[in-house]
């Protein structure tokens, strides 16, 4: 059955790697992890908090940092891992719901200590921006807490490209994209009816790259749905330079007692060249009357205009 | 449900969505035409979020592909009876196409190049920028050429000699998650070792590296000072094809 590369492996390794060499006998992925979770999914809960983005802000730093807390469970994968973006709320189908719970734990209300409620969450970076996510999981899970981290919008932005480029998604430099953008954007003011109108276009990341970054304008939709308590807004700045208390915070929201997180190392963060001073100019005074309108929205000073 | 006034339309099926455009019968009655986005690389690029489409009810069109697929069909459901279409099928032979009449004119609001397998096509359709208006939107598709560049044998070679890391990144480009175990045991297999679907797979991984030759290209298009065009749009066709669609527009 397997080739003598795998004989240093025990037989459930050697199944799975002959699994992967042979696709043809197992084509769906059968687990049986992942049946055991869809059949118990009536059982499992929903999740009490959600983070709904913004991405190559610190969603997954975050997340994982809030899952090292005791009483905060992991989505989990059919493994039994942690899992990652579900993306649930932005592809939902109607049938799925058994889907999407069975990657939450058991967590039976009588069973739950009043005094140290466990609770679950998930974190899907791009929620934010779907234009059909904040009814999905409003008419789904009215009362689950929302929490969005924001990040300097340029800073932000030019950490998205740079994950394009590396996903293969644009080939061209960080100015030509931002440049594509605005002219597609003044193409589209000039002639409205050219647009393609894709249902769920302002969820696509490099197509928005620059458009992602004007937050006020999704919050606007959020706030339709949910009332701005139901909302925790966190900077990525204040995760970084005073994570204890910025994740005080969250577990205050969470209803959770404060505990001390070990690992805070950063994930996910990645280099790249420094941004162009004059790029840097010129996308400060894009962003200011919408970052004005954000602090005047949020009741907020985000000091991003330097 | 929302209608364009390009006659496309979009519809939700419990959370997947289709495309169609609708044209109209000899009963002038409305029809509905599923656009499949395996079927064509116009229909792949709206579903990978093309946000200018540019076709008008009287656009005149100019197109040029490689293969018949079924984009024609679907360029002619979304213009009316004022509008024009010039197809013609790419081949290298007739590609240096004779419109020396029409030299300098400008008259098409839409060009759509699908390059096929052309080697180096930007070099070549240099010239049918000419006949495009000012303003007018210039569509070109580049495709991985795999079959020309990975042979089994090549990639055998290369598979055992290459280092650990570039292996790596390919089985990470192919989104499959191994332990550092699992990954240590497929690093070191020979490539013969692997079976058919693994060696397919690993194959079709590598002719995405031909990203950088369809780059190559559009810096090609950007650095010809015979193009004065702006880029208006880039959309990588993954999950349906091997291909990367670029819209420019004349200035």
């Amino acid at each position: 059955m397997a080739s003598p590369i795998y004989s240093d492996y025990n037989l459930k390794k050697q199944i799975k790697f002959w699994l992967l060499n042979n696709p043809q006998f197992n084509p769906y992925k059968f687990s049986f992890g992942k049946f055991y979770r869809k059949l118990t999914s009536s059982l499992r809960t929903f999740p009490h908090f959600i983070i709904i983005g913004v991405g190559r802000a610190g969603t997954t730093a975050l997340y994982s940092y809030l899952i090292q807390h005791p009483s905060i469970h992991p989505v989990l994968a059919a493994d039994g891992k942690s899992a990652t973006d579900l993306h649930f709320f932005e592809y939902m189908i109607s049938d799925s719901i058994s889907w999407y719970k069975s990657h939450f734990p058991v967590l039976l209300p009588t069973l739950n200590s009043q005094k140290h409620p466990k609770i679950t969450g998930e974190y899907t970076s791009t929620y934010f921006y779907h234009p059909d996510t904040p009814k999905r999981i409003y008419q789904l899970l009215p009362k689950v807490k929302l929490i969005v981290i924001l990040r300097n919008p340029i800073d932000k932005i030019y950490s998205t490209y740079y994950q394009q480029f590396r996903y293969g998604e644009v080939s061209t430099s960080f100015e030509e994209t931002i440049d594509a953008e605005l002219r597609r954007i003044e193409i589209l003011e000039d002639n409205p009816n050219l647009f393609s109108q894709h249902p769920g276009f302002s969820n696509f990341i490099s197509q928005n790259i620059l458009r992602h970054g004007i937050y006020a304008d999704y919050f606007m939709k959020w706030f339709e749905f949910f009332n701005k308590k139901q909302i925790l807004i966190l900077n990525t700045d204040d995760l970084k330079k005073n994570t204890k208390n910025t994740l005080q915070q969250v577990f205050e929201f969470l209803d959770v007692e404060n505990h001390p997180i070990e690992n805070l190392s950063q994930i996910a963060a990645r280099k790249y060249p420094k941004l162009n001073d004059i790029t840097r100019k010129k996308l400060i005074e894009f962003y200011k009357p919408h970052n004005e309108r954000l602090n005047k929205l949020l009741q907020r000073n985000f000091e991003w205009d330097r | 449900m929302k209608q364009t006034n390009t006659k496309i339309l979009w519809k939700n099926f419990n959370g997947k969505i289709k495309l169609y455009t609708i044209y109209s019968t000899s009963s002038k009655k409305n029809q509905e035409r599923n656009w499949s986005p395996f079927l064509s690389k116009l229909s792949a690029a709206l579903f990978n979020g093309l946000e200018v489409f540019p076709f008008r009810n009287n656009s005149k069109i100019f197109f040029l592909e490689e293969s018949r697929t079924t984009t024609l069909t679907h360029i002619h459901d979304l213009v009316d009876s004022s509008s024009q279409i010039i197809s013609h099928k790419l081949n290298e032979k007739n590609l240096e196409i004779n419109y020396a009449d029409k030299n300098g004119i400008e008259s098409f609001d839409v060009m759509y190049f699908d390059s096929g397998t052309i080697k180096n096509p930007i070099a070549k359709i240099v010239d049918y920028q000419k006949l495009l208006k000012k303003f007018g939107f210039f569509i070109i598709v580049l495709n991985s050429l795999e079959n020309e560049i990975i042979s089994y044998k090549e990639l055998s070679n290369w598979w055992d000699i290459k280092n650990e890391s570039k292996k790596q990144k390919i089985f990470q480009d192919m989104g499959i998650s191994l332990n550092k175990d699992e990954t240590k045991t497929m690093l070191l297999s020979k490539f013969i070792k692997f079976s058919k679907v693994w060696q397919d797979n690993i194959a079709l991984n590598m002719s995405k590296n031909n990203y950088l030759v369809i780059k190559n290209q559009i810096d090609l298009l950007k650095n010809n000072n015979a193009f004065s065009f702006k880029l208006v749009e880039e959309v990588n066709l993954s999950s349906f094809f091997e291909s990367t669609l670029f819209i420019f527009q004349k200035n």
